[in-house]
C-alpha cells in the first residue's frame, strides 16, 4: 500500500468539503482502481467518481496505464469549459 | 492573464486585443469566436451568470497542446485563446478564440477544432448561477484525452 494525495475540484471538492485528502492505495494501480477505491470511501459520490478521470503531473492517465511511484493524483470530474 | 497559466484569466475578455494578437499581413481571414453566457441551460432558466474554475496548470498545458496540434494539422497564420475564470455575467464572453489564416476555410476549421477540443479535454468547470440566488454545477461531460506514459518505471 502507498499513501497518495488526492486533489479535488469543483463539484467533488464541494461535495466532499475538502480540496484534498490522503488515501492508501495498492500500487501499481490503474485509473479504474483508484476511482473504485475513492467510490468505496465516499459512496454518496460514487456516480461522480465513476464518471471522472485521473490525472498525474497535469496529464490524463490512460485507462490501461499502470500507476506506480506516484505521490498524488488529480480527480477530474465531468468538465464544462468553453 | 497570469503568466504562470497562459490562456486563463479572471479579467473580462477583450476581443479587440485578441484580434490584434493574430493580425498578420499574410492573412486573408481573421475569425473571432466568442462563447457567451446565455440565460438558460439544460432544464434551467433564469441563468444570470456563470462561475468558472480550473485545474489551471493542467488546463494551460492542454490548451497549449491543442493549439500546437491544430497548427500542425491546419495551415493557419496565428492563434490566440483566452478562457475566463471566476464569475462571468450574462451576455459576457467566457472564451474567445482568434484565428488568422490565408483563407476562411482554414480559419473556420481551426476555430471549430479548438473549441471542440477545449470543451472535451480542458479541466475547467462552470457553476450556473440563477436569478433566485441558487446555483448548480453544470453536468458537463467526461473528460477525454490521455498521454502515452508509462508510470510503472
Amino acid at each position: 500500500m502507498a499513501n497518495i494525495r488526492v486533489n479535488y475540484y469543483a463539484q467533488l471538492r464541494e461535495a466532499l468539503k475538502t480540496g484534498w485528502e490522503e488515501i492508501a492505495v495498492p500500487l501499481p494501480a490503474r485509473e479504474s482502481d483508484i476511482l473504485e477505491t475513492l467510490a468505496r470511501l465516499h459512496p454518496k459520490q460514487r456516480d461522480l467518481f465513476l464518471s471522472s478521470r485521473v490525472a498525474v503531473d497535469d496529464g490524463y492517465v490512460g485507462a490501461d496505464a499502470l500507476l506506480a511511484g506516484i505521490t498524488g493524483v488529480d480527480i477530474i470530474s465531468p468538465i464544462s469549459g468553453g | 492573464m497570469d503568466p504562470a497559466f497562459p490562456f486563463l484569466t479572471h479579467t473580462p475578455l477583450d476581443a479587440a486585443a485578441l484580434r490584434a494578437e493574430v493580425a498578420d499581413a499574410a492573412a486573408g481571414a481573421i475569425l473571432l469566436f466568442e462563447g457567451t453566457v446565455r440565460d438558460h441551460s439544460e432544464g434551467l432558466t433564469g441563468v444570470v451568470a456563470l462561475e468558472y474554475e480550473a485545474q489551471a496548470s493542467m488546463a494551460a498545458k492542454i490548451i497549449a497542446a491543442i493549439l500546437a496540434e491544430t497548427r500542425a494539422e491546419i495551415p493557419v497564420r496565428k492563434l490566440a485563446v483566452r478562457h475566463r475564470l471566476g464569475r462571468v455575467e450574462l451576455g459576457e464572453p467566457t472564451i474567445i478564440i482568434a484565428v488568422s489564416a490565408g483563407h476562411r476555410d482554414e480559419a473556420y476549421r481551426a476555430s471549430r477544432a479548438i473549441i471542440d477540443r477545449i470543451k472535451r479535454e480542458a479541466p475547467i468547470w462552470k457553476r450556473e448561477i440563477l436569478r433566485d440566488g441558487t446555483s448548480a454545477w453544470s453536468r458537463g461531460c467526461i473528460a477525454h484525452g490521455e498521454e502515452e506514459r508509462n508510470f510503472a518505471n
